[in-house]
């Protein structure tokens, strides 16, 4: 047997010399296809697209902004599952910082100001879909694998702090003159327009809270917004909506989802009574601009811009009702000629600064300021719908033309132009637009405007407003499923009960243990 | 193809010992001498951890003993026809959307003319506007549904059904036989010292889809040369091209021609129309197509003729071994193979093709190009040694290396802008592109030792060492075991006569393996924001919403344990980095599984009858496990070693030869087996596992949609008489089948054989995407039937009054007192105690019930997955010796063969899948090119 080995041993090396290996097993180990590290900038530019919620979709149906008609594509019910899970998101945002930092930026720097931010917007953003989150223990993989829930209130808490810090960070670089942002494509690395944005986001968030203004002191909603509205250098906010938060779609690479190409979804949703309504019973013009005539109504003789050929779908009937009532043409559709003729659509609003107004109008509706620098309530809210007006390019006062796509056209048209005039005093003249006073008339004239103008913008704002004010009445009905009722929340993300089990249980003794989108959170307690 | 062995997939094929990441189709039928399906994980130990699932053992045919030279031929020749299941389609309504149909231009311009479905009008004759009415600008013309009145400027024309002629479908017209043409030419030549065995082969197969089909063309050279006494050399090549310049694609989408045919579109057009047939409209050749809807639906011979799928692999695999006999005991064997393959797939899209993401309707290029590269290198010695009288040792050492490489690249168009330019030059936006590359490593050692204690007893061990480049250092090296052993009862006790034979046997083995794949896609890694693919970061990421991702062989590295950035360009061709969603334990190490099995083997009558029994059980886990956690940690994933699985199974053989005499014999073979999978541990800290699931729950448990019931079963109703969804998914069946049996009886009389097979499987539910699509888009037969087809001539008569709610009323019941149904976290109801129901009253129209019951809750898709198959009939025929004496041909036998050829199904009619397709425990099935009958005949001569 000896003699053997020898032999083998001079095969098996001669075997293995042959098959020469040149990387060693850690080397091959590795992933050579994808980084282990990447700039700051490019998870920055990740964080920021993921604040665009796009609309065209479930969202709509949400607000109750539009319908679905057919149910093959949809419904329109309030069934919602689990709420938006941003936690990857504040991963990014926390590996944009390590990145900032691991190249060489100061402590100090654009990342590290507008990183609190993001926080601040994406935890408020999860919590107002959920109510409890967890916070304080998230964000820390393997170490804390089961993060305990936050209650509501300190997530708001802790999300206003960081926007004050974020603030006080951009004073400093701003005042420093830094220049080591990149990748935005927003504001063109400016910190100044971020600096808005955080401050104005902060409104926001403050009257997210309303509810808790007498029975939450140690908040200091009134007072936080005081400070802002009253120190405009310490706390720059929007002056005008170009200092507004918002996606602008491209063609080719980013297309508003509804365009030319997708034109024939146009045809499975129609715009909802909820939305249609307020603006008719207003004599609104947006209503020209946004919305088509009922087709089946135009073509038994009415005109396209009169406001009675207008009408929307309510969006608490059955689908088969709504089909039928589709079928039958007396329901409108999206206004075909901005949405659907082109690529781009309209730019959507995240935070916008017409949504900043109807804030300020309700602080001082409410009593937590008596005027901003703009004047007060009224003036507040004559710049909201002001600044909504002009979005849709409807003059203060003469004619402007509006179109219409008739039934048996094409997308490509011909369609129906029309002269229409247009005068906004004699539109807010009407006693339903003419701000009442700081009283509950005038704050649901606000809020009625404010949905108005959140119309396909600011993600679920429009259905946060509703549910804490009740501001515009919501259609239910079996078409939205659900009980008859809006749900109040969304669910937990699933994995929670399998890998978070007892602090989910925790979270949800609040609902009677059951993870209940009817189920009241604190802010609207 | 997919080989499934006791619930797992096999990937392994293992020719003349050395194994191979392929296809099976890469070796001609006709160089296969024998096929050995090696059962569980003792196949690990001699072809590692790939063998984890059992591998299948091919030998290849070689030059016999007998000397000088033998030429063999052999043809089979078979045609496919008939369908075993595909569901009836109505053809009383044509497309549209209830009740409503006017052509403007197939985009959304008319009255449901898009995306639409077979909920449109009946077939009576009336006027209306349609896809090919002349086109007058100047003239408006009047249609009138209901309250609806329709202006156009298509002049309308009487409303028929056109496509359903002489009882045949579009679809039965479309397609046409299928035939497959195989040829083999074989030279076998043996001397004192040489054995060499030269063939090939060519297939030709058309597909039953016209201007489909594939050629696969192979030659297997395997030689032997005996160099010395002791010294044997041998050598085998293994080539295959397999190409094509279209094969169809069946995913869903609109790229699928039973999409398109049997689904979404009727009888308002007809595939046989000349302008259908012309495919192009008037001075728009390759650019627009004729057909009656242009977003969704596209017109078929565009799609077969056009709309083109190359696919062009070539595999190589070959090895060369010297063994070298060192005494009666000893020898030592070193070996070299290697296996590699090129594809080259591509696809042109015409303008005028319509579907997912690809809405401007102005084609595309593509090409997929990989490149796989293994080698094997096995230094091996063979022992053989007697102890005394009674024992025998003999086993073997080795040593091996595997050396694995792997590239690919992949470049789309962004749209063209010359129709009909298949160049990467020609692309309207941006290109997309990506390329892939990987390297492996494996450096093994192994043994094994079988030893025989004379007539009692025979005894294996074996043994395996591993160090992989696909695992992090630390956890790099492990071993895994087996021991077996067998005793033939009979040999030493004295048992009653009447049985004839009794071996008791069992195993026990465990493997471990390395984070590796068995397959990869096009894209791995990749994804384009511009095609809507899915975004997971894996091999097999689907880089586009619509097609099909063709996986190939890999068995490379899935780099599943390392952290990596992702990036995309999400705005403006700017890119992004987006964190990895997972953690990684940094001890991971190898999965683990551990099978046993017993089985019994006997005999009876002198042998007449004969009886195998089996049962084995695997114990799966830890796993290497991507174990979802609390997003809340900032990842969705924590790769864990966890989570354990039992599989428990049963397999019992019967043979038997009822008759045995010189003219006639007359054999049966039954085969019966069962297994299943329960979680038997589940991560650590958990209570239940992807929610429902608990300790000792079946693993194909199925959690999706289901209805609401009453406490009595009923399904509840909501105020609109539409079925309501429970809002947490439910428990609905099991996936796998209780049991899978089969029969097969062979006679022979004299030269003549005669063999034929059914078999089946029992129980187990899927849910029927088929007759989901066909019901809730109004093409099915059992739309048109009954109640629903009663009241659909109701929705048809009042078609756009805006104020009708159908006439159709549910089977069920409704809550009757106005309190909200409750839930609970896992979907029960919790107050049933303060709920009334009565009887369902509430009306619907045929469409929107359909659309809720059939379409947003899976249970009203559930099939059942019994079935029975005549699977296969065989009558061969060799002619007498007597009759070729004289001649130079020694042999020829004549078979006929037909497979597939009964389908017995419940509910084939309206549910018709072959469900056969869908064996593994899958939730839900796809869209399938339907199973046909096939019908044979093979020659066989040898010279």
């Amino acid at each position: 047997m000896k003699r053997y080995i020898k032999q083998i041993v001079t095969l098996a090396l001669l075997v293995s010399l042959g098959t020469s290996c040149q990387d060693s097993f850690d080397d091959l180990y590795l992933n050579p296809n994808k980084p282990t590290d990447v700039p700051a900038s490019l998870l920055f530019n990740q964080v920021l697209n993921t604040m665009l919620e796009s609309p065209g979709g479930q969202l709509d149906r949400t607000n109750q902004y539009q319908l679905q008609n057919n149910s093959y594509f949809g419904n329109n019910q309030y069934n919602f599952g689990a709420g938006s899970q941003l936690y990857g998101t504040l991963t990014n945002v926390v590996n944009m910082e390590k990145q900032a930092t691991v190249s060489g930026a100061a402590d100090l720097n654009p990342y590290h100001a507008l990183g609190k931010f993001f926080r601040a917007y994406y935890f408020t953003k999860m919590s107002l879909e959920t109510g409890d989150i967890p916070m304080s223990e998230a964000l820390q993989g393997a170490t804390a694998l089961m993060p305990k829930y936050d209650s509501q209130k300190t997530v708001f808490q802790n999300s206003l702090t960081m926007l004050e810090e974020a603030n006080a960070d951009l004073t400093q670089l701003i005042a420093k003159n830094d220049v080591t942002l990149t990748g935005d494509m927003y504001f063109s690395n400016s910190l100044a327009a971020w600096q808005k944005v955080v401050n104005t986001f902060r409104l926001r968030l403050l009257i997210h809270l309303s509810k808790k203004a007498t029975t939450d002191a140690d908040l200091n909603l009134a007072q936080q917004f005081a400070m802002i509205i009253n120190d405009p250098v310490k706390y720059p906010i929007m002056l005008t909506s170009a200092n507004e938060l918002k996606y602008t779609w491209l063609n080719p690479t980013n297309r508003y989802p509804l365009n030319k190409e997708t034109f024939a979804n146009g045809a499975l949703n129609n715009s909802t009574s909820t939305y249609v309504s307020l603006l008719t019973d207003r004599k609104d013009p947006r209503v020209f601009i946004t919305t088509d005539p009922a087709p089946g109504l135009v073509t038994a003789g009415g005109s396209p811009v009169d406001f009675s050929s207008f009408k929307g779908g309510d969006i608490g009937l059955d689908m088969g009702a709504l089909a039928s009532q589709n079928g039958g043409g007396v329901l409108s559709y999206i206004n075909r000629y901005r949405y659907y003729s082109g690529y781009t659509g309209e730019t959507t609003a995240i935070i916008g600064f017409t949504e900043m107004c109807f804030n300020i109008a309700e602080a001082i509706n409410r009593g937590w300021i008596t005027k901003g620098p703009l004047g007060d309530a009224e003036a507040y809210y004559n710049a909201g719908i002001k600044a909504s007006m002009s979005f849709y390019s409807i003059p203060a006062k003469g004619t402007m033309t509006v179109y219409s796509l008739p039934l048996g056209v094409p997308v490509a048209g011909p369609y129906i132009s029309s002269t229409v005039n247009v005068d906004y005093d004699a539109y807010y003249a009407q006693s339903t637009v003419k701000y009442a006073g700081n009283n509950e008339a005038g704050l649901k004239q606000i809020l009625e405007q404010k949905y108005i103008a959140f119309y396909l913008n600011s993600g679920l704002e429009a259905y946060f407003n509703w549910r804490r004010t009740g501001v515009p009445v919501f259609k239910t009905g079996v078409g939205t499923g659900n009980n008859g009722k809006i749900a109040l929340r969304y669910k937990y993300q699933a994995a929670e009960q399998s890998a978070n089990t007892t602090n989910y249980n925790a979270a949800i003794t609040q609902y009677n243990n059951v993870d209940d989108v009817n189920g009241t959170m604190w802010l609207l307690k | 193809m997919t080989v499934l062995l006791r619930g797992n997939q096999i990937s392994l094929y293992v020719v003349d010992g050395v194994p191979i990441s392929s296809d099976t189709w890469n070796i001609s039928p006709d160089d296969i001498e024998t096929y050995t399906v090696l059962k569980g994980p003792a196949a690990a130990a001699l072809y590692g951890s790939r063998a984890q699932y059992g591998a299948i053992l091919i030998t290849t045919k070689k030059a016999g003993k007998k000397k000088g030279f033998t030429v063999e031929f052999n043809s089979t020749n078979s045609v496919d026809k008939g369908f075993i299941a595909v569901p009836h389609t109505q053809h009383e309504y044509g497309g549209g959307m209830y009740g409503q149909y006017a052509f403007a231009d197939g985009f959304g311009g008319g009255l449901q003319d898009a995306q639409y479905q077979l909920w449109g009008p009946k077939f009576r004759g009336q006027l209306l506007p349609q896809y090919d009415g002349a086109y007058t600008p100047d003239q408006t013309y009047t249609t009138t549904f209901g309250d609806l009145t329709y202006k156009g400027h298509i002049k309308p024309e009487p409303y028929v059904n056109r496509g359903y002629v002489d009882g045949k479908s579009n679809l039965d017209r479309f397609l046409r036989a299928g035939f497959q043409t195989t040829n083999n030419i074989n030279l076998s030549a043996s001397g004192d010292k040489y054995a060499l065995r030269f063939s090939l082969s060519h297939s030709n197969q058309k597909g039953i889809v016209p201007n489909t089909g594939v050629r696969v063309l192979n030659f297997n050279t395997t030689a032997s040369y005996q160099l010395s006494k002791r010294l044997t050399f041998n050598a085998n090549v293994n080539f295959n091209k397999t190409y094509s310049d279209n094969v169809p694609d069946v995913t869903y989408g609109p790229n699928s021609l039973i999409y398109n045919l049997s689904v979404w579109t009727g009888d308002e057009w007809n595939v046989d129309a000349p302008d259908i047939r012309g495919k192009w409209q008037p001075g728009q050749k390759n650019v627009k197509i004729v057909f009656p809807e242009h977003v969704h639906y596209n017109n078929p011979w565009m799609m077969v003729e056009d709309w083109k799928r190359g696919h062009d692999k070539t595999d190589i695999n070959g090895y060369m071994s010297l063994n070298y006999k060192l005494d009666e005991h000893l020898n030592v064997t070193g070996r070299s193979q290697i296996t590699t393959y090129s594809l080259f797939r591509s696809e042109k899209m015409p303008w005028g093709a319509f579907t997912y993401a690809r809405t401007l309707g102005q084609g595309d290029y593509r090409e997929d190009r990989r490149n796989m590269f293994e080698n094997n290198t096995d230094v091996q010695v063979n022992y053989n040694y007697n102890i005394g009288r009674l024992i025998n040792l003999s086993g073997l050492v080795g040593g091996s290396l595997r050396n694995f490489n792997y590239n690919s690249n992949f470049t789309s168009t962004d749209y063209l802008v010359i129709p009909n330019v298949y160049n990467f030059n020609n692309s309207l936006n941006q290109l997309m592109t990506n390329n892939f590359n990987s390297k492996m490593r494996v450096i093994s050692s192994y043994a094994s030792l079988d030893a025989s204690i004379g007539k009692y007893a025979t005894i294996s061990a074996t043994g395996r060492v591993d160090k992989s480049s696909a695992l992090p250092n630390g956890s790099n090296v492990y071993f895994y075991p087996s021991v077996s052993g067998a005793s033939v009862i009979s040999d030493y006790v004295k048992i009653p006569e009447i049985i004839s034979f009794l071996k008791v046997r069992g195993s026990f083995a465990t493997v471990h393996g390395d984070a590796t794949a068995t397959q990869i896609g096009a894209t791995p890694f990749n994804v384009y924001t511009t095609l809507s693919g899915s975004t997971a970061g894996t091999l097999t990421t689907a880089f586009s919403q619509y097609g099909n991702n063709y996986l190939s062989p890999y068995g490379g590295p899935d780099y599943s344990l390392q952290a990596v950035y992702s990036t995309s360009k999400p705005y403006n061709n700017v890119t992004a980095a987006n964190s990895s969603g997972s953690i990684y334990d940094p001890n991971i190490k190898t999965f683990n599984r551990k099978t046993f099995e017993e089985g019994i083997d006997m005999r009876f009558l002198a042998n007449r009858l004969g009886l195998s029994a089996t049962v084995f059980q695997y114990i799966d886990g830890p796993r290497i496990l991507a174990n979802a956690i609390s997003p809340s940690t900032g990842y969705a994933s924590y790769y864990i070693n966890a989570l354990k699985t039992k599989k428990d199974g049963v397999e019992i053989s019967l043979t038997g030869t009822p008759i045995k005499n010189e003219k006639f014999s007359w054999d049966v073979m039954a085969n019966w087996s069962t297994f299943k999978e329960v979680y038997s541990e589940l991560p650590p800290g958990q209570s239940n596992y992807n929610t429902f699931f608990k300790k000792g729950d079946r693993t194909d448990k199925l959690y999706s949609t289901g209805f609401v019931k009453a406490p009595d079963g009923q399904i509840v109703y909501d105020a609109g008489g539409k079925p309501l969804k429970n809002p947490i998914n439910q428990f609905l069946g099991y996936m796998n089948a209780d049991y899978m049996w089969s029969i097969n009886n062979r006679f022979k009389y004299k030269n003549m054989t005669m063999s034929f097979q059914f078999d089946g499987s029992v129980g187990g539910i899927i849910s029927n995407r088929l007759y989901s699509l066909t019901m809730q888009g109004g093409a099915n037969a059992a739309t048109v039937q009954g109640a629903l087809g009663k009241s659909r001539l109701d929705d048809d008569t009042n078609a756009g009054v805006s104020n009708y709610k159908g006439t159709y009323v549910g089977d069920g019941v409704q809550v009757s007192n106005e309190v909200a149904i409750k839930y609970d976290n896992l979907g029960n109801v919790t107050n049933y105690s303060d709920l009334k129901f009565a009887k369902n009253t509430a009306t619907s129209t045929v469409q929107t019930w359909a659309t809720q019951y059939y379409g947003q809750i899976q249970e009203g898709m559930l099939t059942s997955k019994t079935y029975a198959k005549l699977r296969e009939v065989v009558i061969g025929y060799n002619l007498p010796k007597s009759w070729l004496q004289g001649t130079f041909i020694d042999k020829v036998s004549v078979s006929v063969l037909g497979r597939n050829l009964l389908y017995f199904y419940k509910g084939n009619k309206y549910k018709g899948i072959d469900v056969e397709q869908f064996n593994s425990a899958s939730a839900a099935s796809g869209l399938q090119t339907p199973t046909t009958r096939r019908y044979g005949v093979n020659l066989n001569i040898v010279f």
